[in-house]
């Protein structure tokens, strides 16, 4: 009963929409983290990207490095870039977008018009530098060298920040989904920055405990960024809260105003 | 062209039933004539947590005997140009829910069945098919974990919920329902 866009992406997209937005899962999570999204944003289709590994995916081995994941997922949507897009990643999921961003800059499909990162350090910083021990307050934070146990508790406390509790059956399977992203993330780390060719917008949250926005400045390397600060717990992002999609709607369309200015007064 | 489809006496008796409820801030109702048969379609705001399902369960108690809507979309607010309903931007409304079903297939099997009214319960949603997949109508880890639980009460088989996970089509997720109850199909749980 599988349709092709089945495996990577939760639905097959519009054959009207104007514009698509790709949007990819932070780690030990699926596509599902988008459930809350609305279907469209200004003129930007939710595409919600399902990375092996995980949900419907989670016999599927995981991708083993950033460049593999982006030539692989770059492969799955190939079909769908018929029209202008925009990548979106929220913390481990900006990594991602990143190296899908890079890999379809690369053509023949025209590359991203716009990457929009949330609550993530710059792809070409060390693991050592992007990663540390979770720090008072801060939730949803991951380190290679936390204990199961850590790990589960971690997870716990995202579960419940999304309105839901975790039960412990779920555990073992949540731990090794994680378990998997974070060896992706320590083991997969560029040695210098890759651009993207395209603008990039970068979103800070104002109690992000982990991330703070000086972190995020340096995603000038990968692009043409714009700095935003928002209010707020960087798991609201799940919510979909105005300001964030105000500011994805603003920079796509300040993109589109700059990079084709005959499209933006047809 | 944009008949006044609005106008019609059934789409005007379902809008005022629809706005009799006291969670619903706006609604419509159009009529459309979809491959020969023609389909009603409910838009409505609100400023409560109501949901399709419960409109219509609402609507067979409240209204019994009435025809009732075919599809009923809650949305943040109807888009209108002045006063008339933007009938376009509700079609895309309902294209966007359209995109995420597919081709629509009764469940044929009592375990498929049984799994149509559990997942509607569970996703508040209509006329869930057999080839619906789990993750595409809006379902997570942790209602699966739900599910689980219900066909353990319901069906008395413990389903591990990794299998109801890679199983995310419905008619799938019934067939590993039945392998695992059956006395040779279990399937041990890798981990």
């Amino acid at each position: 009963m599988s349709r092709p866009h089945d495996r990577w992406l939760l639905r097959e997209p519009s054959s009207t929409a104007a514009a698509r937005l790709f949007c990819l899962p932070y780690a030990g999570a699926g596509a599902s983290v988008y459930r809350r999204w609305p279907a469209r944003i200004g003129p930007l289709e939710v595409c919600p990207v399902q990375p092996p590994g995980r949900e419907n995916r989670l016999r599927e081995p995981g991708a083993t490095s950033f460049p593999e994941f982006g030539r692989a997922a770059a492969d799955a949507i190939r079909p769908y870039l018929d029209r202008p897009y925009a990548v979106f990643g929220h913390c481990m999921g900006a990594l991602l977008a990143h190296s899908l961003a890079v890999e379809l800059g690369r053509g023949p499909e025209p590359a991203p018009r716009l990457l929009v990162v949330s609550s993530s350090r710059p792809p070409h910083w060390p693991p050592s530098r992007r990663y540390r021990l979770p720090t008072p307050g801060a939730v949803g934070v991951y380190h290679p060298s936390m204990s199961t146990d850590d790990l589960g508790v971690e997870i716990s406390k995202v579960a419940e920040r999304q309105g839901g509790e975790l039960a412990e059956e779920l555990l073992p399977l949540a731990v090794r989904v994680l378990r998997g992203d974070l060896t992706l993330c320590f083991d997969s780390a560029p040695e210098r920055p890759e651009p993207v060719g395209c603008p990039v917008s970068t979103v800070a949250w104002s109690s992000d405990a982990d991330v703070p926005d000086d972190d995020m400045t340096e995603w000038a390397a990968c692009g043409p960024t714009t700095p935003h600060l928002l209010g707020g717990d960087k798991m609201a992002f799940a919510e979909a809260p105005k300001t964030l999609l105000r500011v994805i709607d603003e920079s796509w369309s300040a993109t589109i105003s700059d990079q084709a200015p005959a499209e933006a007064t047809r | 062209m944009r008949p006044d489809r609005e106008r019609h006496p059934t789409t005007t008796l379902l809008e005022r039933a629809v706005r009799g409820h006291p969670g619903v801030t706006d609604a419509v109702a159009e009529l459309v004539d979809e491959q020969g048969s023609s389909l009603t379609f409910v838009y409505l705001s609100t400023h409560d947590d109501l949901t399709s399902r419960r409109i219509r369960s609402w609507l067979h108690v409240e209204h019994p005997g009435r025809p009732v809507p075919d599809e009923i979309h809650v949305v943040p607010e109807i888009p209108r140009h002045g006063d008339c309903p933007d009938w376009s931007a509700l079609r895309r409304v309902r294209d966007d829910a359209a995109r995420l079903r597919a081709p629509y297939v009764a469940a044929d099997t009592d375990t498929e069945r049984y799994l149509v009214e559990l997942w509607e319960d569970m996703l508040e949603l209509d006329r869930v098919g057999a080839g619906d997949d789990f993750f595409s109508l809006g379902g997570h880890s942790m209602l699966a974990v739900r599910i689980r639980r219900a066909i353990q009460r319901d069906r008395g088989v413990v389903v591990p919920a990794e299998l109801l996970f890679i199983n995310s089509v419905l008619a799938d997720q019934a067939r590993a329902v039945d392998e695992v109850g059956s006395p040779a199909g279990a399937e041990p749980i890798s981990s």
